[in-house]
């Protein structure tokens, strides 16, 4: 019984810039909070490890409300990088969450200049807790930073080299689809030191509210997530495995085990969940404990086997 | 909060596009009146938010057996732990497991596609909840006289506010305000239970011809003081409550759109005077004294 359940929990685990997950399944920044909603429903140190709500050198309130809307099969968001700030994160939320959550974390880490990613970065460097960086140069939701870093590979490579220089934890550049060339992108990050890729963060979009004639967000455009992105982000990921020999971290719409599948086969060594985890608090455990029969059924041994089985 | 499977007991029009259900289940989340909860419904990726209206608790196996002992004889009749254990275990015996099932009564008014889905749905049919959600009013700060404002579909959480401050021996004045008389919901259910309730509609088709704030007002001129309102309406209503009430605390709920409703993804927030909050999670009831609208 010992020895099966060992073999059960290789067959999961995958290696991600050095540090051994027990599973692929990482909840993505931004629908996870900094993980104590979902430690009340289930015990969050049974996923391969969490990204934290992307983080600023400033507190930020964000956007003005309304900044959710609902699109067929997912939804847009222009939360805006509300977050305490990087002093408030260390002094409060690390050690709260220290308690609750026994793996390393990734630190989602934004910025509106070269400095301030550097700087952030810096200051959670001397976090133990804290196993990887991802960079967020992709967020759509912001004006002056965000995805403005992402869209241009000489800034995305600036960002890079900077975040580079003051840490020796693994960084992990994280993309946007909004772009002509996401693989450009990705190998510019490549070239200047980058550990792994992440992608994809939410598709530029918007709705209008036909009775009032306005956009529906206060804020215009948002950005979008959830299942209809999924395909979308197969083929960036795809692209951008093909492109790079660093880790590539997919994401955009995964919603079952099978999607978990279908994007490592893309490239992907881990996979994260968004959106779903708003909808289906659970679905990260239950897509966890699905994987083994899910395998069975596709005939895979272990995940890290078919890592771009289909590049 | 739970996720949970409810059974729709009943589902049927009450009033102008708005409709009543009543869905049984593990309700045990709900503990509050003013919470919410966020239901999955055809065709849509976001559940929606509907507040709790009212919930009625069955407890079984042992819990229930404590319950109605307690009811019956008191609980210092079995003053010795073990006295109380004994007969709880005998009556118990072959009772199941504890329990916590009930029912939750909702309002509903048909706006959208989502509520438009679920006006479709019949008894029997199964609903996927997360219950127990929000903050809820705090009723310990209701005062003898508290006031109970509710404005349209907004009048929902009411009900159960009402009942247990009633179960407390406390009156609730209760004042609604409604479009049209076609649009009231509520009014005989609170009269019912003893509260002393109020009407007033816009086009005088029913109560005073008015805004709730006409009547509050009104009630005010005639001497009546309250110690604390609780309100939930259109923000324009919320608005005018807050600005007609001075010299009077209170609390109102709140609405947002929602991207999780339980405090995961920031879509909800609103600016007080603690900082930035979660309409969803630290909310939906914020105090009369921590908003920004001086
Ligand atoms: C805490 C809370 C409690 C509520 N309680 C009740 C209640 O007891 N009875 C009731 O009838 N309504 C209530 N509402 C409003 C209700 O959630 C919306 O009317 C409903 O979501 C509309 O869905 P739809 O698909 O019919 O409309 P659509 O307009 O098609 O919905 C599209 C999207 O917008 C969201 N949305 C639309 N209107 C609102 C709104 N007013 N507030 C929040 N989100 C909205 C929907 O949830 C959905 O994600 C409450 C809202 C909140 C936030
Ligand atoms: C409400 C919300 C907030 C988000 N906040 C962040 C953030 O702070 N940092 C970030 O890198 N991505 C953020 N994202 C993007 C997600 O992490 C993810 O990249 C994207 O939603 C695609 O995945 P999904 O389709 O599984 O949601 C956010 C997404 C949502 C829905
Ligand atoms: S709706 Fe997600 S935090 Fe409130």
């Amino acid at each position: 019984m010992e020895r099966y359940l060992e073999n059960e929990n290789d067959r999961l685990s995958v290696t991600l810039c050095g540090i051994r997950l027990d599973n692929p399944v990482i909840a993505a920044s931004g629908t996870f909070g900094y993980g104590y909603e979902f430690a009340e429903l289930y015990d969050i140190n049974e996923l391969g490890t969490f990204s934290f709500k992307g983080t600023t050198a400033k507190p930020r309130f964000g956007n003005p409300t309304p900044r959710i809307a609902e699109t067929p099969s997912g939804m847009l968001n222009a939360v805006g990088l509300q977050n305490p700030g990087v002093d408030r994160v260390i002094a409060e939320e690390l050690p709260r969450l220290k308690a609750i959550f026994h793996k390393p974390v990734m630190a989602n880490v934004s910025g509106f200049s070269t400095e301030e990613y550097a700087k952030v970065c810096e200051s959670l460097d001397k976090e133990d807790q804290i196993g990887w960086f991802e960079i967020n140069i992709s967020c759509p939701n912001v004006h002056g930073g965000g995805m403005g870093f992402g869209t241009d590979p000489r800034l995305a490579a600036e960002v890079t080299r900077a975040v580079k220089k003051v840490t020796k934890k693994p960084v992990i550049m994280k993309l946007t689809p909004n772009v002509t060339d996401i693989a450009e992108i990705a190998k510019a990050c490549e070239a200047e030191g980058a550990d792994g890729i992440s992608l994809i963060n939410t598709l530029l979009a918007m709705r209008i509210d036909l009775r009032t004639r306005r956009p529906l967000l206060a804020n215009t455009t948002g950005g979008m997530s959830g299942p209809a992105v999924f395909p979308v982000a197969v083929r960036c990921v795809y692209q951008v495995a093909k492109a790079v020999k660093v880790p590539v971290v997919g994401l955009g719409g995964v919603a079952s085990a099978d999607d978990v599948i279908e994007m490592i086969m893309a490239g992907a060594t881990a996979v994260e969940i968004g959106a779903m985890n708003l909808t289906e608090p659970f679905i990260c455990r239950d897509i966890i404990h699905e994987l083994p029969e899910t395998m069975d059924r596709l005939g895979i041994d272990r995940l890290e086997n078919i890592i771009g089985a289909a590049l | 909060m739970k996720q949970v499977q409810l059974r729709i007991r009943s589902n049927a029009e009450i009033a102008d596009n708005v409709f009543r259900m009543e869905m049984e289940g593990d309700v045990s989340a709900i503990t509050t009146p003013g919470q919410f909860i966020n239901i999955r419904v055809e065709g849509g990726f976001l559940r929606r938010p509907i507040s709790v209206c009212d919930v009625d608790t069955v407890v079984t196996g042992t819990k229930r057996i404590e319950k109605e002992a307690a009811e019956a004889f008191g609980t210092s009749l079995y003053n010795t732990p073990q006295m109380w254990d004994s007969v709880v275990k005998e009556k118990a015996g072959t009772c199941q497991e504890n329990v916590v099932e009930g029912t939750v009564t909702i309002l509903y008014k048909t706006v959208g596609a989502g509520t438009k889905a679920l006006a479709g749905r019949g008894q029997g049919e199964v609903l996927d909840v997360l219950t127990g959600l929000g903050n809820g009013f705090d009723i310990r700060k209701a005062g003898d006289a508290p006031l109970l404002v509710g404005g349209g579909i907004g009048s929902a959480p009411m009900l159960m506010l009402a009942k247990q401050l009633i179960n407390d021996g406390v009156r609730p004045t209760v004042v609604l305000g409604f479009r049209s008389v076609s649009d009231m919901i509520l009014q005989g259910d609170l009269y019912e239970i003893g509260c002393d309730v109020y009407v007033a509609t816009e086009d005088g088709s029913s109560g005073m011809k008015g805004f709730v704030t006409d009547q509050i007002r009104a009630l005010r001129e005639q001497g009546m003081e309250f110690s604390q309102f609780f309100a939930c309406g259109p923000s324009p209503m919320l608005k005018a409550v807050y600005r007609d009430t001075q010299g009077l605390e209170g609390q109102l709920s709140f609405e947002e759109r929602m991207g999780c409703g339980f405090g995961a993804c920031m879509g909800c927030s609103m600016e007080t005077k603690n900082g930035p909050k979660r309409v969803c999670k630290d909310g939906p009831v914020f105090m009369k004294s921590e908003l920004l609208w001086d």
